[in-house]
């Protein structure tokens, strides 16, 4: 029978409280990937699948939806990662831009 | 240009002579606009906020760097043996990390040509014959896309 160990001490509680109220405060932006009649719909696929990591089938539902509403959003993201998918979309070319969330 | 063969991280394509001159000549055609701010983009179409501005600035200055490197790789992309001549026409060699720089360039040739035109609805709107200017960007904004759609094509059907 193995023997259940007990603490010594007890564990120090983290300041969960304080992080979560920070994060709930701290903007929230959409990456919205913009239609244009120039970037080609395979090459859009391609490059959705490739910064996002996503399938094929996702990816083209997204380019779909830039293709056909005028507009999808990408991801819903904080200030700092939402600039680093717009950065690396537009160094692709595509129309990508940040919009606040609220 | 077709595909010949994909192996893990290794493509290699075939391309006529024709092809092949046409490709040296749409990458030896980069870069078409040198005034990074011709090619700026917004990074936000609603955002107030007191970032935005420094956030645009960053965008700026990180899109003129990926120019800059783009500029330099396809200076040398040409001559580093990446292109071999066969019997029947030539052999395109890349890994993974050189055909994604290669399809950014031919986008970005694609795009700058497209915005020199005035940037039209219709793609299919051929210049009028006599304005050269015109007809050397259009011919580079359809070959930069049918080499774009080469490199990819394979995917579609997967």
């Amino acid at each position: 029978m193995s023997q259940v160990l007990e603490p010594l001490t007890a564990p120090t509680p983290e300041k969960v409280v304080e992080t979560r109220s920070q994060d709930r405060r701290a903007p929230v932006y959409y990456v919205i990937c913009w239609n244009d009649p120039v970037n080609l719909m395979v090459y859009v696929t391609h490059v959705f699948m490739k910064i996002f990591g996503w399938n094929r089938e996702k990816a083209q539902k997204h380019m779909l939806e830039v293709h056909e509403k005028g507009k999808s959003v990408l991801v819903r993201e904080g200030a700092e990662r939402a600039e680093h998918y717009v950065h690396l979309l537009q160094e692709y070319k595509l129309h990508a831009t940040m919009e606040p969330a609220e | 240009m077709k595909l010949r063969t994909q192996a893990r991280n290794n493509w290699e394509y075939d391309l006529t002579h024709q092809e092949t001159m046409c490709l040296r000549m749409v990458i030896n055609a980069f870069p078409l606009t040198l005034d990074p701010a011709k090619t700026a983009v917004p990074i936000s179409r609603t955002d107030s906020s007191t970032q935005a501005d420094e956030r645009q600035r960053l965008l700026n200055d990180s899109l003129s760097e990926h120019r800059s490197q783009l500029k330099r790789r396809a200076a040398v992309f040409l001559t580093a043996d990446k292109l071999k001549e066969e019997r029947s026409g030539w052999r395109l060699q890349l890994g993974a990390e050189e055909r994604e720089f290669l399809l950014q360039l031919l986008n970005e040739i694609r795009i700058e040509s497209w915005r020199a035109l005035g940037e039209p609805a219709d793609l299919e709107l051929v210049p009028r014959p006599d304005s050269h200017k015109e007809l050397r960007l259009y011919n580079l904004m359809q070959l930069a896309g049918f080499f774009e759609f080469a490199l990819l094509d394979h995917e579609v059907g997967e």
